[in-house]
Parts: C-alpha cells; structure tokens; sequence
C-alpha cells in the first residue's frame, strides 16, 4: 500500500466521542495511529482499544480499500510515570 | 521484509441468531432499557408509547440498566437484576442509546444476550454511530442486530423534536420487530 491515508471518515465519528487520530505510520497495509482526547467531558464513552481497532478499520476501508489492520497507539493504556526518582 | 502469518487466531464470538419476531405487536409487552445517557429515556419512551398506541402493545417497564434500575453507567452491561426483570416483564426491549463508542459497545450487546434469551430486541442508535453499531453487532456475534437509526445527536436535541423523530420511526419499529429489519 502506497500514498496517504484518508483517516476523515473515522475522524467524523471519532470526533463526535471527543476523540482525535493521527497517522504515525503506514507499513505496508498497516496503519499505525495514534488516538488523542481532544474533549476528556466523557472519557467513559471512548472504545478500549481492542473495540476501536476494528471499528476504526471498517470505517476507513471503503476509502482506502488496500488498508488490512490497524493499530491505535492509546495514551490510556500508557503507564503513570514513576515517582520514584531515578538513582 | 517477510511477512509470516500465523494460521491461529483468538477464538471468535459465540455466533447468534435473531430470536423469533412475532408475526403482531398486539398484546406485546414492551420495556424500554434506558442507559442514561441524555435524551435516551426521552426518544425511547416516546416510541415505545407511540408504537404501543399504533399496535395495541403496552409498555409494561422503563429502567435504567443499573443494579434495581436506580441509575445507569452507559459504558456498562444491564445489570444481571434488570436482565432478569425484562426477559420476566417483556416480550420486546428498545434499548440505547447507542449514540456513544462506550454506549454502543454496550447497548448491542445487551440487545444481543437479550435476543439469545429469546426476546427481540431493538438498538436505538444515531446517524453517525450506525457504522460502529454494525461493526459490534458483527464482532460480537450477531451481525443482524436490530437497529433503529435515529438523526443526530440525541443528546442536546430538544423534547419536540425528539418526539419527532420518534413518532416518524413508528412503521420502521414494527418491522424491525415483526421481520428482524
């Protein structure tokens, strides 16, 4: 797969939860996208990652038919950082 | 590069069928399972009255998905005490609204264990959530899901036009119960 990746058909609905995505990558027929809260009113309403992959790939195949997976970077599964200073 | 691919995967969903739709609404009884979000209760009361008033149903229970039915999380399954409640009280469910990515994970699949108990069960989702309640209701093991599409936003629409909505999806309502679309 070559070229840009149209992300606005998932990006419309995406949006109406308060969420964005962003292409980090495209690797082959993989596309890598990161997700950002751009509205945290409802954080309970966004999919867990596991959900939203393949609901994000059904909504961006019919522009870009040649797409097989993808994968969503989520900052809600990110770790807290370590208080703990570093020694 | 070489791409390897595994001929394994993780188990699929347990598949689902629509339970049996009654061939007449007359007599049925109709429940409305409200996840709170807002307008929810508004939109799916008044289509469960407007559809009972058209076929001689009667809405014989509106709750909130939560525990006794006192508050709901819509980002939650029906408590296991309101499941029960419906599939005794309820030959139909409307229930939603699936107008959320967390609301329409769980709504369909409410709708789902409630067609596996053999009542039919209708989806009230929106315009723009309608791709993402396909895509679930595929994923979770019942691609044909009974879905009502409503416009868009429920939330922060006012009552009037609500009704609106709700009384133009009287005929689609009726098919969706009586044929399964």
């Amino acid at each position: 797969m070559s070229g840009d990746l149209n992300l606005e058909p998932a990006r419309q609905v995406m949006a109406a939860d308060g969420i964005g995505l962003s292409l980090i990558e495209l690797r082959g027929a993989d596309a890598h996208l990161l997700l950002s809260v751009i509205d945290a009113d409802c954080a309970e309403c966004v999919l867990p990652r596991h959900m939203l992959e393949p609901v994000v790939l059904d909504l961006l195949r019919p522009a870009n038919p040649d797409l097989r997976a993808v994968h969503i970077v989520d900052p809600r599964e990110s770790p807290e950082p370590d208080p703990t200073p570093a020694t | 590069m070489t791409m390897i691919y595994l001929p394994d995967s993780a188990p699929g969903p347990e598949m689902s069928a629509l339970s049996a739709s009654p061939p007449s609404l007359a007599g049925a009884r109709i429940a409305v399972l409200d996840n709170g979000k807002p307008n929810a209760g508004v939109a799916m009361v008044r289509a469960a009255n407007t559809l009972a008033s058209r076929t001689g149903a009667t809405v014989s229970l509106v709750t909130k998905k939560g525990p006794q039915g006192q508050s709901a999380n819509a980002a939650e399954p029906m408590a296991r005490d309101i499941f029960e409640r419906l599939t005794d009280e309820a030959d139909l469910v409307i229930t939603g609204a699936a107008d959320c990515g967390s609301c329409t994970a769980y709504s369909v699949q409410d709708a789902i264990e409630l067609e596996r108990a053999g009542i039919p069960a209708v989806v009230m989702t929106t315009t723009m959530f309608e791709p993402i309640t396909t895509t679930l209701s595929a994923n979770f093991g019942l691609a044909d899901t009974r879905r009502l599409v409503m416009p868009h936003p429920i939330g922060g629409t006012d009552e009037a036009t609500l009704h609106q909505w709700a009384d133009a999806a009287t005929d689609q309502l009726i098919s969706l119960f009586t044929t399964g679309a």
